[in-house]
């Protein structure tokens, strides 16, 4: 299957959808609207879930309509884990782009960086309670790239505060060490990445076809995150963005899979065999 | 004297307002420190506006940077009534028009035409509950009732006055 491929598609289908969108608020269209904070299709409301609690946590209060609206997103994490990060979210495309403009170079993921990532979600949701607003819905990246279409086409002009924001993010993607906002800084991922069950599709390694002597360890090389599948944990930050299932040379040792617990290669989402010549 | 709606004050108007006015909240708004801690900018509210009246607001809100802002001078609210049931989290609740309340219209006594004995009545016609919320009294002068008032700001931009001698506080 050619994930990659699959992904742009899906990524730019996303960010052209985003493009378009201010054009028919023009002509009156709202049945679909909104932007990566909270979208409306039709009757049904969809929000971001760390934008929702944040907010949750401003009021110290549920709120229903809130709430009905988190629902979908969060159960999407919870069946396909983070693929709002690798399939979605236009910061990420962005931040792929950063990566090959500036030619970065794979190295492990430090170890600070799982620290880092919870400490850095922590204190925005803390920081958001002591001053009652929901600072993680101000600073997320794909509300903010979802948010500048709309005000440049449909009110004329974007505001200082949703370039200085998007300005802000760019300096700290180019000065920091690869992808260091998506990879641990993002509530957005960090919430998607917490709301991994057991039995969330994850990629699976099956260690008796892996055979890296063939060409190196090329899912680890080429994974878009610096995560190598083969000793991942479940809060490493895997978006199942697909890219080292389709590039393993040695067939089918990775593949997608709902839970990792099951030894044998997964039925169903599984490639052909391609075992050596 | 230059025309009130020559381009210049007009641009001048806006760039004023967009960097130091505080703006209203759109229509259904809950009290400020609970909109504020609601509301998660993702402007469908703004998107939904016909009028394009809801606006981000800018830097000059801190930290509550990106939430809605109207600024009647530039385009008031024409109450459709739209934006508080696109809502996404209850920071705008569905209320009826006379129940809107995101400010209070006030009349500059030492500038308004109608109190320097110009015949004016532009607000007055403005106002879309005109006898209740605006009425003019005996010396033909526009006397504001904020109990109907509902700040929506449609009797700002229609002031001949410059700058106008009537404008909106938000509640």
């Amino acid at each position: 299957m050619r994930w990659g491929r699959l992904r742009r598609l899906s990524q730019t289908g996303f960010l052209l959808l985003f493009l378009v969108l201010p054009f028919t608020y023009l002509k009156g269209q709202i049945t679909v609207m909104g932007t990566l904070a909270s979208l409306k299709i039709g009757p049904i409301s969809l929000v971001d879930p760390v934008s929702g609690l944040a907010s949750m946590i401003a009021v110290q209060e549920v709120g229903w309509t809130l709430f009905s609206g988190m629902v979908l997103p969060v159960l999407l994490a919870l069946i396909l884990g983070p693929v709002f990060c690798s399939w979605v979210c236009p910061w990420g495309l962005l931040s792929e782009l950063f990566d090959r403009i500036l030619r970065r170079k794979v190295g492990r993921i430090p170890s600070w960086l799982g620290p880092l990532r919870w400490s850095f979600l922590g204190g925005v949701l803390l920081l958001g309670l002591a001053t009652g607003m929901p600072l993680a819905a101000t600073i997320s990246a794909p509300r903010l790239l979802t948010v500048l279409p709309m005000e440049i086409i449909f009110l004329g002009g974007a505001t200082a505060g949703t370039l200085g924001l998007l300005g802000v993010l760019l300096v700290l993607e180019v000065v920091l060490p690869r992808r260091l906002w998506c990879r641990a800084l993002c509530p957005v991922g960090s919430t998607l990445v917490l709301l991994r069950l057991r039995k969330t599709l994850t990629i699976a390694w099956s260690e008796p076809t892996c055979r890296p002597e063939l060409q190196g360890a090329t899912c680890f090389v080429k994974c878009p995150w610096n995560i190598d599948p083969r000793h991942m944990g479940p809060r490493d930050g895997c978006t199942n963005c697909g890219t080292c299932v389709e590039r393993c040379p040695s067939g089918p040792s990775l593949d997608y899979s709902f839970g990792r617990t099951e030894p044998e290669p997964p039925t169903g989402l599984s490639l052909p065999v391609r075992m050596g010549k | 004297m230059k025309s009130p709606d020559s381009a210049e004050n007009r641009s001048r108007r806006s760039l004023w307002s967009r960097f130091f006015s505080e703006g209203l909240r759109p229509p259904g708004a809950r009290p400020e420190n609970e909109f504020l801690g609601l509301c998660i900018k993702c402007g469908r509210c703004t998107a939904s506006c016909p009028y394009q009246s809801i606006r981000q607001s800018g830097w000059e809100a801190g930290l509550a940077v990106g939430t809605p802002v109207i600024h009647p001078r530039e385009i008031p609210c024409y109450l459709c009534m739209i934006c508080p049931d696109v809502c996404p989290t209850g920071a705008l609740e569905p209320v009826s028009k006379q129940g809107v309340d995101m400010g209070e219209a006030v009349v500059d006594t030492d500038t308004c035409y109608a109190f320097l004995g110009i015949l004016c009545r532009a607000c007055v016609d403005a106002c879309p509950f005109q006898g209740t919320a605006i009425k003019q009294n005996l010396a033909l002068e526009p006397i504001v009732d904020p109990e109907f008032c509902v700040g929506c700001g449609l009797c700002v931009p229609v002031c001949p006055a410059e700058p106008e001698a009537i404008r909106v506080i938000r509640s």
